[in-house]
C-alpha cells in the first residue's frame, strides 16, 4: 500500500488572504514532488491563489520563498516529499 | 551602554560608523532614530518627496506641522534635536541608479527600508559589489522580516528573491507599531554585526507574525546561479 506523508502548510501575507486560512494540513504521496502538492492546493483554493503562486507556464514563481522544515528551498521543482514536513510559503513583502 | 561585551570599545565602533538608511518612513525612521540613540557616528539618509497625511500613522520622525514639506528635512530636524552629537547628512531623493554607488560607498553599513523592490535590488547589487553589509527590513500588515546580508558570507537579496515579484502592490497595509518593531530588530542586528555582541543571525531571515506573536528564524540559502552574488567568493565566517 502506498505510503502518505502529512504536510502542514503555513501561508504569509497576501497568500494567507488568498487562501482564506493561515495554515492548513494536507496529505501527499510519499516521494511525490513538492510542486505537485502546491499546485493541487492552489487549484483547490482559488484562481487568485493559483495566479499568486504559479506563472502562465504553470511554474512556481521564483519570487515565492519556499521554506521546508525551517530552511529555504531554492529549487522546489526537484524537492520530493519523503516524510512529514512543515511547509512555510512566503509571499515577498516590502517596505513599511 | 552597560551591556556585557559591549563597553567602551563597542561604543567607539558605533561612533566611528557611518550608516546609510534608505528611506525614513515607517521602517527607516525608527531605524535612524535607534541608531541615533545608540550613538552612531554619522547617518546618511535618503528619502524623496513631501510629507503626506497618510504617512503619519507610522513615520515617527515626521511632525504634523511639516505636512507638505520634504520628509527628509523633518527627519533631519527630529534626529538632530534628539541627538545633536551625531552627524546627519540628508539626500532629498530615493536610492536610484544615479546616486546608489556613491551613497553606498560613503557608508560602512546600509539599512534598507524601501518599499519598492527595484530600490532594494539596486541597494543589494551595490552592497554586494562594494562588499558592504546590508540589513534588509520589510513588513506587510502584521508581519515583518529582517535579513542580514554580508557579501561573501551570506546569501544576498537576489538569492532570496531571484526576480521582482509581479504581484507586489505599492499600497500595503501597515501598523506603525509593527514597522517600528521590525525596524528595531534591524537595528539590533546591525549593532550585533558592527560590535560583535550577540548574534547577527547570518544566513537567517528573522520573520515575525505579530498577530500571533510567532517568530521564525529561517535558514536562507545562497543560490549558486545568483545573478548578483554568484561571483563573490565565499568567505569563512
Amino acid at each position: 500500500m502506498p505510503k502518505t506523508v502529512n504536510v502542514t502548510i503555513t501561508y504569509t501575507a497576501q497568500l494567507a488572504r488568498a487562501a482564506g486560512v493561515e495554515q492548513e494540513s494536507a496529505t501527499a504521496m510519499q516521494g511525490s514532488p513538492l510542486t505537485l502538492l502546491l499546485r493541487d492546493r492552489a487549484v483547490a483554493c482559488s484562481a487568485e491563489m493559483k495566479e499568486l503562486l504559479f506563472d502562465s507556464d504553470d511554474t512556481l514563481r521564483k519570487s515565492i520563498v519556499v521554506v521546508v522544515d525551517g530552511s529555504q528551498i531554492t529549487n522546489p521543482d526537484s524537492f520530493s516529499l519523503e516524510r512529514d514536513h512543515d511547509l512555510f510559503l512566503m509571499m515577498p513583502i516590502s517596505g513599511g | 551602554m552597560d551591556i556585557p561585551g559591549f563597553g567602551q570599545e563597542g561604543q567607539e565602533k558605533l561612533r566611528n560608523t557611518t550608516a546609510l538608511v534608505s528611506r525614513t518612513g515607517g521602517l527607516g525612521g525608527p531605524i535612524a532614530l535607534q541608531l541615533a540613540a545608540a550613538g552612531i557616528g554619522k547617518l546618511v539618509l535618503a528619502h524623496g518627496g513631501n510629507l503626506q497625511p497618510s504617512d503619519l500613522n507610522r513615520q515617527v520622525l515626521m511632525r504634523h506641522g511639516s505636512l507638505g514639506q520634504p520628509r527628509i528635512e523633518s527627519a533631519r530636524e527630529t534626529l538632530q534635536a534628539f541627538n545633536p552629537h551625531i552627524t546627519v547628512e540628508t539626500v532629498n531623493a530615493n536610492i536610484n541608479e544615479e546616486n546608489a554607488e556613491e551613497l553606498v560607498g560613503s557608508a560602512d553599513i546600509v539599512f534598507d527600508a524601501a518599499p519598492r523592490f527595484n530600490e532594494r535590488f539596486l541597494l543589494n547589487r551595490q552592497c554586494v559589489r562594494q562588499r558592504k553589509s546590508l540589513i534588509d527590513a520589510a513588513m506587510f500588515s502584521m508581519e515583518g522580516q529582517v535579513v542580514t546580508i554580508v557579501p561573501g558570507l551570506t546569501p544576498c537579496l537576489a538569492c532570496l528573491y531571484p526576480e521582482e515579484p509581479p504581484h507586489w502592490n505599492r499600497r500595503f497595509p501597515v501598523l506603525g507599531a509593527v514597522s517600528s518593531l521590525i525596524a528595531n530588530i534591524a537595528v539590533v542586528q546591525g549593532i550585533c554585526l558592527l560590535t560583535g555582541i550577540g548574534d547577527a543571525h547570518l544566513g537567517k531571515m528573522i520573520y515575525i507574525d505579530t498577530a500571533g506573536m510567532n517568530l521564525r528564524k529561517i535558514a536562507i540559502q545562497r543560490r549558486i546561479d545568483c545573478a548578483v552574488c554568484q561571483s563573490v567568493p565565499s568567505a569563512a565566517p
